[in-house]
């Protein structure tokens, strides 16, 4: 029964004066919140927003909040990878952000979400896992990227993905001294997590609603949306795709939407790395 | 003998593929309908070695009531992967991948069908992955929408799926096992009759700028599996007639 995963109840509704709103302001090409159609929300990063954590970033964008915790520990490698270090993107979803999410096992749009930013940080190959190994064979970190929605003012899934990036560029692991023949971590000795930074996967959120493709989607527009695309670009490259949602696509929408974001991905990118790194 | 990747990177760096296609070709494609008795529709799908069986319940009431929509009837799709559909055995219970899939594989179908014809009830879609070898969410697409139409729930078309892969500046279609470990795989499902696209996922990377042209590939690949659905579908219809003696036409 595959209905155990589905979003729980539709609690979240839209009265007919905002579908109205929504729909008239967009024939004008603007959005109830004044943006463009293209516009993105500001995104602000607030790097180290937990101490005990071994790298974190509480991520806003609009005012849709995601925090992200890095941890590390030691285990065992994938045996067709002994020389690699893993990672595991995981998505808690708890009634705090949103009315549409409830307590118990992950539902099925957070295991999406999670596996949406693991998809655009694994293939763009973004961590170097082939410097977390530290023993071939016997044992690896496996760094743990958890991502908790506090506050779902629509695109959860972005703010996620910028919360584990910049998780990642804070992110200090313990280092691995082997006592006993066991690998133990020494927390009073830190390195920061190997990453390949030129590889720095950007990721952008498009949606449908009439006939106008929309950047950034709020709440209330997700509510009436036709499909989702999310997109991951790496420099001129493609590193993740994801539509979802009810309706479909015409291949001119996404044609548009590969355009789009390879006009502003630079930007954002520089965007990012100045915040939580200060870099410029 | 399972190929090694390297022998499968130096057949594509060439234009060659492990299994003798070429570089658009599908794999052999097998579909039946009407292969479970206890169920409204049902479809059995081969791609190559990839065999998923999907079926098709309902319109029933929706259970649990709380999850009914009064504007129309939910799609309710479990994507599973028998235990002994891949080399190691796989543990019965369901994975983060099979969740996702379930709810790629329903926004896929979601599109073609009219809902909105059964308010509050639930039309519930099961895929089996029987044998896994590259390709399994797109064979179970192409079978779920055969057990749909089988079942007479109301679509305005098909949908037709395929896996679209990219390596080394060259782009192929239907990705078996050993191209998809390699290859940036892109699934996508489209309406053939709407120029619609239901499904489009990508890993592993591949420059924007060929965007245009994987989907264009995909688009032709998925014209030949629509055709081959609709063959199923007619000549099914066809031998029900015979067998009862009623007149469908062409």
């Amino acid at each position: 029964m595959a209905t155990e995963f589905l979003s729980a109840v539709r609690r979240e509704f839209l009265s007919s004066i905002e579908r109205q709103s929504i729909f008239s302001y967009l024939q004008k090409n603007r959005r109830l919140d004044g943006r463009g159609l293209l516009e993105m929300r500001p995104l602000k990063l607030i790097p180290n927003y937990i101490e005990k954590a071994e790298g974190s970033c509480l991520a806003i964008l609009g005012k849709t909040k995601v925090v992200a915790g890095v941890k590390a520990s030691v285990g065992s490698p994938y045996p067709d990878t002994p020389n690699q270090g893993a990672f595991i993107v995981n998505m808690e979803t708890m009634p705090i952000a949103s009315p549409s999410f409830e307590l118990g096992p992950p539902n099925e749009s957070g295991i999406e979400f999670a596996r949406v930013v693991d998809r655009a940080i694994r293939s763009a190959e973004f961590i170097d896992l082939e410097k977390l190994c530290i023993e071939p064979g016997k044992s690896v970190y496996i760094v743990f990227i958890d991502l908790y929605p506090l506050d779902d003012n629509g695109n959860i899934l972005d703010a996620a993905f910028y919360a584990a990036v910049g998780a990642l560029l804070t992110t200090k692991i313990p280092k691995a001294e082997i006592v006993d023949d066991k690998p133990i971590l020494n927390y009073e000795e830190t390195t920061p997590l190997p990453l390949k930074m030129e590889r720095l996967p950007i990721q952008l959120t498009y949606a449908k609603i009439l006939d106008k493709i929309i950047l950034d989607p709020t709440n209330q527009e997700e509510l009436i949306i036709d499909f989702k695309l999310t997109v991951a670009v790496m420099d001129n490259n493609v590193v993740g795709i994801q539509k979802s949602g009810r309706g479909a696509a015409d291949i001119n929408d996404i044609l548009l939407i590969m355009e789009d974001i390879k006009s502003k991905a630079p930007r954002i990118k520089e965007n990012v790395l100045k915040q939580v790194r200060g870099i410029k | 003998m399972k190929p090694s990747k390297e022998e499968v990177a130096e057949l594509l760096r060439k234009g060659l593929r492990i299994d003798g296609r070429k570089m658009h070709d599908l794999r052999p494609i097998r579909m039946e309908v009407g292969v479970v008795e206890r169920a409204e529709g049902s479809a059995l799908v081969s791609m190559g070695k990839t065999r998923v069986l999907c079926v098709v319940r309902g319109p029933v009431e929706c259970v649990p009531s709380h999850m009914a929509d009064p504007e129309r009837a939910i799609l309710d799709v479990a994507y599973r992967m028998a235990t002994f559909s891949t080399d190691e055995r796989k543990s019965p219970s369901p994975s983060r991948r099979e969740i996702e899939l379930s709810k790629i594989i329903r926004e896929a179908l979601e599109p073609a069908l009219l809902l909105g014809e059964y308010p509050r009830m639930m039309i519930r879609v099961y895929c089996l992955v029987l044998q896994a070898d590259g390709g399994t969410r797109t064979a179970s697409i192409n079978a779920a929408s055969l057990a749909l139409a089988y079942a007479g729930i109301p679509m305005q078309d098909l949908v037709a799926s395929v896996a679209v892969g990219y390596y080394d500046g060259k782009i192929l279609v239907d990705l078996n096992a050993a191209e998809d470990d390699l290859c940036a795989d892109i699934p996508m499902a489209m309406m053939p009759a709407y120029n619609k696209i239901t499904l489009l996922q990508a890993d592993h990377i591949f420059p924007i700028d060929k965007i245009r042209e994987i989907l264009d590939v995909g688009r032709k690949a998925i014209n030949q599996i629509y055709e081959l659905q609709k063959k199923t579908l007619k000549s099914k219809y066809a031998e029900i007639a015979k067998t009862t003696g009623a007149n469908v036409g062409e």
